[in-house]
C-alpha cells in the first residue's frame, strides 16, 4: 500500500508537470492576448499593461515564472480581476462550487444507484422502463434546459425557491438538482447494466437457486460486485462536478469556480487559466487515487500492485 | 431486519414519487397563495427604500484609474462624484466643483470646489485629491486602461508614455485647498463633461497612500459620492447605502441600493418577473421586440453603431462604387425589424443618435439619413459601373468576417441573402472567436467585416478620428484627403458652431463614399418596475441612482 502511494504520488507530479507545460504552450498558441480589444486603446497603454504583467519578458522566463507559480501554488494576480489574486478567486469560488457539487453528487449517486437497482432487478418491467426513460431524458436534455424548467416551475410558478443568486440553503437547491441530473442518469444506466451482468454470473445463479433473495442479497452479493464500474466513473465525475459548472453557475448566478475556467480563456487571463487548470488537475488526480483505493475496499480480489498479481 | 430495510428503501422511493406528483397537482392552489403573500410582502417593502439591480458580474476593479468596463463604471458612478455631474436632462451641473471658469482661449479651466464636499471617512475633498488621482491615472506603471481620457490635459500623453518624468509639468494644479486649475493641450469643448466620466473621478490621496488595496473590500472603501459600500461579497452581491458625509445627501432617498451579479439574460428576466429585480437592462434577445412593442420595455440611445468595415487595401473594396453598391443594397429597416429585433434603430449615418456635436445634438444638425435605405436600383447601377472600372465581368466571391455572436450570426445570413438577391453577389460567411477576430482586423487580414464602435465621451469627434488617414485605429486603411482636411479644421476651430459644421461635412464625405457602411444604432432596452422613479440614464454616462426612489 505504501509503495503504491509513493509511486502514485510520483506519477501525479509527472502528470501535473505535463499538464502544466501543455497548458502553457496552448495558452500562448491562442491568438490574441489579454489586452486585445475592439476598444480604441492607445498603443502605449497596452505597452504599459504588458510591462505591468510581465508579458514582455522572454518566453523562457515566463515559463519558469509560471512553473514556479504552479509549484508554490501561488498564481499571482489575475489580469482581468485586478482586485484579486488567482488564489483568492479560487478560494472564494471553490467552496461554493464544492457545496453545490457535493449535494449534486449525493443526489446523483443515491438516486442513480437506486434507479439502476430497481431497473435491473425488475428487468423489462414497467419500473425498468420508467427508470430508463428518466435516465435517457437526463442524458439527452442539456442541463441548461433542465435548469430553465426548474426556474420556471419551482421559482416563478410555485415560488418555493429564489430564481437565482446565492446566500441561503434555498439558493443551493435548484442548482444542485440541475447539476445532478446528468450524472444521475449516467450512474443509473451504468448501475443497471452492471447489475444485469452480475445477475447472469454463475455464483449469483447458484445463490438464487439456493433461494437467497431480498435486500441483503442485492446489496451483499449483487451490488458489491456491480459497483466497480460505477466507482470508476464516480472519480472523474466528482472532480468535474465539485469544481463547478459554467452553465449552471451562470444560469443561477452562483459565484462559483465554473465561470473562471471559461472566462479565463476568453479573456486570455493567463494566470487564471494556469490556476484553474492546475487546481482542477490536482483534484482530478486526487479522486482517481481515491477510486483506486476504493477498489480494494469493495473488492478484496483487487490488489494495488500490478506486479504481484 | 431484512424486511425492515427493504421497507425503508421502498418508503423513501414512494415518498419521493408522491412528493413529485403532489407538487404537480397542487400547482394552481399553491400559486395563488404565494401570489397573495407576495403582494403583501410587496406593499411592506415599498415603505423601505430599496432598489435591486443587476451588475451582471463582479466589477474587476472599482478604483477609477483601473476601470475599463461599463459594469464597474456604472457602480463607481454611484460611489464617487467628479467635478461636475449630469442632471435629469443630461445637462452639466455642479458636482464637487460648485462653479468654474474657462480662460478666453479655452485651454485653462479653474474649478472652485464645494467646501462641503467630504469623503465618506469625513475628510474634505480637496483640489490636491484631484491632482493626485489624475496623476495616478497617467502614471505609466499604473497602466490605466482608459488613461487616454486624460490625454487632453497638458503633457498628459507624454507623462503616460514615460517621456516626461516630472508630474509637476502636468496641466493640473492645486492653486489652494479648494481651487483646481487645469491646463489643456488645446481647446477641448467636451472637457467639462468629461470630468464626470469614471476615469476622472477622484480618490482620497491619504487613503490610497496608506493602503493600496483600499478599493478591494467594503470596510476599507472610501468614496465621495451619493453612496458608499455597506457590504461586498465578491462575485455575488454589492450593497450600497447613502453616504452620510455627501454634501447633497438630502436628495438621496434610497436606504439601500443592491447590486446582484447574474450574467444570464433569461435568469435576469425571471428574477425581474419574480420581483427579485427592480430594474433590468439585459433582456433575452428572443423577447426584446415583444416587450418593446407591448410597452413593457423602454429604449434609450446608447451612442453605439454597428457597421460594415471594408478593407480599403483590398482591390475590390478600394473601389468606391463597389462599396456603395454593397451598402445601398441592404434593407436596414428589415434587418432591425425582423432580424436583430433588439430595439436597434436603422443607421443611415455614422454618428449615433444622442451624441453631441459640441453645439447641439449631432443628428439634429446633420439630418437623420445621408442616403436612401434599400436603394436596389442605384446599387445595381453602381455595381455595374464599379465592375467596369475594375475591368471585371463579375465580382469575385467576398468573405464577410464577424465574431461568434447570436445577433451577428442572424444578421450576416440576412445580409448574405440580400446581396445575393439584389446584386447577385456571392458572399461567404466566416466567424471567429472574439479576440481572434479583433486580431485579424487589426492586422488588416480581412475583406469585409461586421464591426461596432461606441463613444467614450459625449462628442461626435470621438468616433470620427479613427477614419482619418494614418490613424492607429484606422484598420480599414481609409484615406480620404477631403475628410482629413475637414477633421483637422474642426480640431483647430474654437467656435463651436463652426466646428460642428466641419464635423457634419466630414461625416457626409465619409458616408457619401461609403468608406464604411452604417447598419444600425444600438439602443439600451430596459425594464423598470412601475413603483420605481428617478433613475437617470444618459447616452454616455450610463446611469445615475442618486435621486431614485420607491413610490
Amino acid at each position: 500500500m505504501r509503495q503504491f502511494l509513493v509511486r502514485r504520488i510520483i506519477s501525479v507530479f509527472v502528470t501535473l508537470f505535463v499538464i502544466i507545460s501543455l497548458t502553457f504552450l496552448l495558452m500562448y498558441a491562442i491568438p490574441g492576448d489579454p489586452f486585445t480589444s475592439e476598444n480604441r486603446i492607445p498603443e502605449q497603454v497596452v505597452e504599459n499593461l504588458k510591462e505591468h504583467y510581465g508579458l514582455n519578458d522572454p518566453m523562457l522566463i515566463q515559463y519558469i515564472k509560471y512553473l514556479k507559480g504552479a509549484l508554490l501554488f501561488d498564481f499571482g494576480p489575475s489580469i482581468k480581476w485586478d482586485n484579486q489574486t488567482v488564489n483568492e478567486l479560487i478560494a472564494s469560488g471553490f467552496p461554493v462550487s464544492a457545496m453545490i457539487g457535493l449535494q449534486a453528487i449525493l443526489i446523483a449517486t443515491f438516486f442513480g444507484i437506486l434507479l439502476g437497482i430497481f431497473a435491473a432487478i425488475r428487468h423489462n418491467s414497467a419500473i425498468d422502463y420508467f427508470s430508463m426513460i428518466i435516465a435517457i431524458l437526463g442524458l439527452s436534455v442539456p442541463s441548461f434546459i433542465f435548469a430553465t424548467v426548474l426556474i420556471n416551475f419551482f421559482a416563478i410558478k410555485l415560488q418555493w425557491f429564489p430564481v437565482a443568486t446565492w446566500g441561503t440553503w434555498k439558493h443551493s437547491v435548484l442548482p444542485s438538482v440541475a447539476l445532478a441530473v446528468t450524472p444521475m442518469a449516467y450512474i443509473a444506466r451504468l448501475t443497471r447494466s452492471s447489475i444485469l451482468e452480475v445477475l447472469s454470473m454463475d455464483y449469483i445463479q447458484t445463490a438464487m437457486a439456493k433461494g437467497v433473495t431480498g435486500v441483503r442479497f442485492v446489496f451483499r452479493h449483487v451490488l458489491r460486485n456491480a459497483m466497480i464500474p460505477v466507482v470508476t466513473i464516480l472519480g472523474p465525475i466528482t472532480a468535474t462536478v465539485l469544481t463547478g459548472s459554467f452553465v449552471i453557475e451562470q444560469i443561477f448566478g452562483v459565484p462559483g469556480l465554473g465561470k473562471y475556467f471559461v472566462e479565463g480563456i476568453t479573456d486570455r487571463d493567463y494566470p487564471l487559466i494556469l490556476g484553474t487548470t492546475v487546481f482542477y488537475s490536482a483534484i482530478l488526480v486526487f479522486f482517481i487515487i481515491l477510486v483506486d483505493i476504493a477498489y480494494v475496499l469493495i473488492d478484496p480480489r483487487i490488489k494495488l500492485m500490478k506486479g504481484r498479481r | 431486519m431484512i424486511k425492515l430495510r427493504s421497507r425503508i428503501v421502498f418508503l423513501t422511493f414512494f415518498f419521493v414519487i408522491t412528493l413529485l406528483i403532489s407538487a404537480c397537482s397542487n400547482n394552481s392552489q399553491v400559486n395563488n397563495q404565494t401570489d397573495n403573500e407576495n403582494k403583501d410582502a410587496k406593499t411592506d417593502s415599498t415603505k423601505e427604500q430599496v432598489i435591486t439591480v443587476n451588475a451582471l458580474s463582479e466589477p474587476p476593479s472599482l478604483e477609477p484609474a483601473l476601470i475599463d468596463n461599463q459594469v464597474a463604471g456604472d457602480i463607481s458612478n454611484q460611489l464617487f462624484e467628479g467635478l461636475v455631474r449630469l442632471d435629469k436632462e443630461g445637462k452639466i451641473v455642479p458636482g464637487v466643483a460648485e462653479r468654474w471658469k474657462t480662460s478666453d482661449d479655452g485651454t485653462i479651466y479653474t474649478f472652485y470646489l464645494n467646501k462641503d464636499a467630504k469623503w465618506s471617512n469625513g475628510d474634505p475633498v480637496t483640489a490636491q485629491d484631484f491632482v493626485y488621482s489624475w496623476e495616478k491615472v497617467l502614471r505609466p506603471e499604473v497602466a490605466s486602461p482608459l488613461g487616454s481620457n486624460l490625454f487632453f490635459i497638458k503633457n498628459g500623453a507624454a507623462y503616460n508614455e514615460g517621456s516626461l518624468k516630472d508630474p509637476a509639468e502636468l496641466g493640473v494644479k492645486a492653486v489652494d485647498e479648494y481651487t483646481l486649475e487645469v491646463t489643456l493641450e488645446k481647446p477641448t469643448s467636451f472637457f467639462l463633461g468629461l470630468t464626470a466620466f469614471f476615469t476622472l473621478l477622484p480618490i482620497n490621496e491619504e487613503v490610497d497612500k496608506a493602503n493600496s488595496k483600499w478599493a478591494s473590500e467594503a470596510d476599507t472603501f472610501v468614496s465621495n459620492g451619493p453612496f458608499t459600500i455597506e457590504s461586498w461579497k465578491h462575485g455575488q452581491e454589492l450593497v450600497m447605502v447613502p453616504n452620510e458625509n455627501y454634501w447633497g445627501k438630502d436628495v438621496v432617498k434610497l436606504d439601500k441600493l443592491k447590486w446582484v451579479m447574474v450574467n444570464e439574460q433569461n435568469t435576469e428576466y425571471a428574477m425581474y418577473q419574480s420581483n427579485e429585480l427592480d430594474f433590468s437592462t439585459n433582456l433575452p434577445n428572443s423577447i426584446r421586440n415583444k416587450l418593446i412593442s407591448s410597452g413593457e420595455a423602454n429604449t434609450a440611445p446608447s451612442a453605439s453603431l454597428a457597421y460594415l468595415r471594408f478593407n480599403h487595401k483590398n482591390d475590390v473594396f478600394a473601389n468606391e462604387k463597389i462599396r456603395q453598391a454593397l451598402g445601398l443594397a441592404l434593407d436596414r429597416n428589415l434587418l432591425v425589424e425582423k432580424v436583430t429585433q433588439g430595439g436597434e434603430i436603422l443607421a443611415l449615418g455614422l454618428i449615433p443618435i444622442g451624441l453631441s456635436s459640441g453645439a447641439g445634438e449631432f443628428r439634429d444638425l446633420a439630418g437623420e439619413s445621408l442616403f436612401k435605405d434599400n436603394d436596389v436600383e442605384t446599387a445595381k447601377q453602381k455595381l455595374q459601373e464599379g465592375l467596369d472600372e475594375l475591368g471585371l465581368s463579375s465580382l469575385p466571391k467576398i468573405n464577410l468576417l464577424f465574431y461568434t455572436d447570436d445577433t451577428y450570426n442572424k444578421l450576416s445570413q440576412a445580409m448574405q441573402e440580400m446581396w445575393k438577391k439584389n446584386l447577385g453577389i456571392e458572399v461567404e460567411l466566416q466567424t471567429m472567436e472574439r479576440k481572434v477576430f479583433v486580431q485579424n482586423i487589426q492586422a488588416g487580414d480581412y475583406q469585409l467585416a461586421i464591426y461596432s464602435t461606441g463613444a467614450d465621451y459625449d462628442d461626435a469627434s470621438n468616433l470620427m478620428g479613427q477614419f482619418m488617414t494614418g490613424d492607429v485605429y484606422n484598420y480599414s486603411n481609409i484615406s480620404i484627403p477631403e475628410y482629413d482636411q475637414l477633421m483637422k479644421k474642426a480640431e483647430a476651430e474654437l467656435n463651436l458652431e463652426e466646428r460642428a459644421q466641419y464635423l457634419v461635412d466630414a461625416e457626409k464625405v465619409l458616408i457619401d463614399q461609403m468608406a464604411i457602411s452604417p447598419l444600425y444604432y444600438r439602443t439600451k432596452v430596459y425594464l423598470q418596475k412601475d413603483n420605481i422613479e428617478g433613475i437617470f440614464q444618459y447616452t454616455i454616462q450610463a446611469i445615475d441612482f442618486r435621486e431614485a426612489y420607491v413610490k
